[in-house]
C-alpha cells in the first residue's frame, strides 16, 4: 500500500466531527500513511456540506424556544431520507437522555429558581454543538501532514460569532464567475474525458447526472466559465484530478470514488 | 468593560471603592489610586483577591463565589484523584473524580458567568458521563485536573480558552461530546 494519501471530505469529516466509531476510524487511518493530504477543496465541500447543517441546527436551538422545537425542525426539513430510521433517532434526540440536567435534584432546583429543565436542556445544547462546530472548523487543517491543492477563488473565511448568539459561516462558496481550477483542467483533456467515461460506471442518481453535464461542459466548450455550482457539481472527480500517482484517495465513500479513481490509475482506500 | 488584561487602573474618587465591575481574571491586581483635589499622586499596591472585589450580598457576587468555590473543590478533588492513582488507590481515585462529577450540575448554573464555563463543565459533563463508570487514566485525571484549575484561576474564560481546554480533554482520550452527537451526525453527515 502506498505511504501517501490524499483525504477526501467524508473521511475529513468523519475526523472532525465523529468522536466515536467513525470518527475513531478516520482518525486511526491517518496515522496509517506517512504523508496525507488535504485539498482545499475538501474543505470547502465540508464547510459548504456538513459543517452547514450543524451550523443550521445550532442556530435553530438558539432562536427556538424548546429543545424539542430544535430538533422537530429537523423532521420539517426532510433532513433523513429513511423514515423509521428518523423516527427512532429523533425520538432519541429529542429525550436527550444524557443531558446535564438529568442530574439536578430538587434541592439544587430550589436553590437556582428560574432554570428548568427545558432550558438547561436547551442551553447545554447550543453549548456543546458551538464547541462541536468551532473545535471542528480550527482543526481543519490540522488533521493531515500538509494542506495541498489551494484554491485562490476560495475565500477560507472564519466563522463568525453574532453578538446575538448565532454562528455564522457565510461566505460557503466562492464569489467568482469563473472557477480557478478551470485552466488547469482544461490542459488535461484525457484525464477529462477518462473520467466522463467513468462516470458510466457510477451509479445513477441526480449527483452522477450533475457531475457527468459539468465534465461534457469542461470537454466540448473549455472556454466556457466554471461556475461555482458547477465546480461543487464536480465533486468526487476533483480528488482523483488532484490525487497524486503515488497516493491514494482515502474515502469512506468508495462506490463514487473507485470507477473515476481507476479510470485516472489510481486507487482508493477507506479506514477500517 | 475590561475582558482580559494584566493591570486594572481604577481611578478611586474620594478613595470610596466601587464594587459590582467586571473582575479581570487575574489574582493580583495592580490598582493605581489617584487621589483628586491634591497635587500629588499616590501609587498603591496590594494583592486583591476576585472575592475582594464584589459584595457578598449581590446575585452576581453569589454566584461567582459559588463558582469558584465549586471549582476550587473540583480541583482538590482532582488533586487528590491524582495523587491516591500514584499510591495505587484506584478506588480513592475513583471516588475524587466521582465526587467531582457531582458537582458538575450545579456548575453548570453558574454558566452564565462565562461561555467558557458553561461549554467546559458540558464537556466535563460529557467526558466523565461517557466512560460508563471505568475509571480515568493517570493522563486524563490530569486533563481534569488542567480543565478545573485554569477555570478556577479564570471562570471568565472566553470561549476560545474553553476550546483549548475541551481539546486537552479529548487528547487525553475522552469522549467530550454527548451520545446523541452521534445520532447528528447520522442526519447531517452522509
Amino acid at each position: 500500500m502506498s505511504d501517501k494519501a490524499l483525504i477526501d471530505t467524508s473521511v475529513l469529516t468523519d475526523a472532525l466531527l465523529k468522536q466515536r466509531s467513525e470518527g475513531t476510524a478516520a482518525r486511526d487511518a491517518l496515522t496509517k500513511f506517512k504523508q496525507t493530504e488535504l485539498p482545499v477543496y475538501a474543505i470547502k465541500e465540508f464547510k459548504a456540506g456538513p459543517l452547514r447543517y450543524y451550523v443550521w441546527f445550532h442556530n435553530k436551538v438558539v432562536t427556538t424556544n424548546r429543545w424539542e422545537d430544535a430538533v422537530d425542525a429537523i423532521r420539517k426539513l426532510g433532513v433523513t431520507p429513511q423514515r423509521n430510521r428518523q423516527s427512532t433517532a429523533l425520538q432519541a434526540l429529542v429525550d436527550f437522555e444524557s443531558h446535564i440536567g438529568r442530574s439536578i435534584t430538587s434541592a439544587l432546583a430550589a436553590k437556582y429558581p428560574g432554570s428548568d429543565v427545558n432550558e438547561v436542556k436547551r442551553s447545554e445544547a447550543r453549548l456543546w454543538l458551538k464547541t462541536l462546530i468551532l473545535r471542528a472548523w480550527r482543526k481543519r487543517r490540522k488533521v493531515t501532514t500538509r494542506v495541498v491543492s489551494q484554491l485562490s477563488c476560495y475565500p477560507e473565511a472564519e466563522l463568525k460569532i453574532n453578538s446575538n448568539g448565532t454562528l455564522d459561516d457565510r461566505p460557503v462558496g466562492c464569489p467568482v464567475q469563473d472557477c480557478c481550477m478551470r485552466e488547469p483542467l482544461i490542459r488535461r483533456p484525457d484525464a477529462l474525458a477518462s473520467l466522463l467515461k467513468a462516470c458510466d460506471r457510477l451509479p445513477e442518481k441526480p449527483e452522477t447526472h450533475k457531475r457527468r453535464q459539468v465534465l461534457r461542459q469542461l470537454v466540448r466548450t473549455p472556454k466556457r466559465p466554471l461556475s461555482d455550482a458547477d465546480c461543487r457539481k464536480l465533486g468526487d472527480a476533483i480528488f482523483a484530478l488532484q490525487c497524486p500517482q503515488d497516493a491514494v484517495i482515502l474515502t469512506t465513500n468508495v462506490v463514487d470514488h473507485e470507477p473515476l479513481a481507476n479510470a485516472l490509475g489510481l486507487s482508493v482506500a477507506r479506514p477500517a | 468593560m475590561v475582558e482580559t488584561s494584566q493591570l486594572a487602573v481604577a481611578n478611586v474618587i474620594d478613595l470610596n471603592e466601587r464594587r459590582g465591575t467586571y473582575v479581570p481574571p487575574t489574582r493580583n491586581i495592580e490598582v493605581e489610586v489617584r487621589s483628586y483635589g491634591i497635587e500629588d499622586v499616590r501609587i498603591a499596591r496590594r494583592d486583591v483577591q476576585i472575592e475582594d472585589l464584589y459584595a457578598g450580598d449581590t446575585p452576581t457576587a453569589q454566584l461567582i463565589n459559588r463558582a469558584r468555590q465549586l471549582l476550587a473543590e473540583a480541583e482538590d478533588f482532582s488533586v487528590n484523584a491524582q495523587r491516591m492513582l500514584s499510591e495505587g488507590d484506584g478506588v480513592g481515585a475513583d471516588n475524587e473524580i466521582t465526587l467531582l462529577q457531582a458537582n458538575l450540575p450545579e456548575l453548570f448554573f453558574c454558566r452564565s458567568l462565562s461561555e467558557g464555563l458553561g461549554a467546559v463543565t458540558v464537556a466535563l459533563h460529557h467526558a466523565l458521563t461517557n466512560r460508563n463508570g471505568s475509571p480515568l487514566t493517570s493522563d486524563q485525571i490530569f486533563a481534569v485536573r488542567t480543565a478545573c484549575q485554569k477555570l478556577h484561576s479564570n471562570p471568565f474564560a472566553p470561549f476560545t480558552d474553553a476550546l483549548d481546554l475541551i481539546d486537552g480533554l479529548a487528547d487525553a482520550g475522552l469522549v467530550t461530546d454527548p451520545p446523541e452527537a452521534e445520532l447528528l451526525s447520522d442526519f447531517f453527515v452522509r
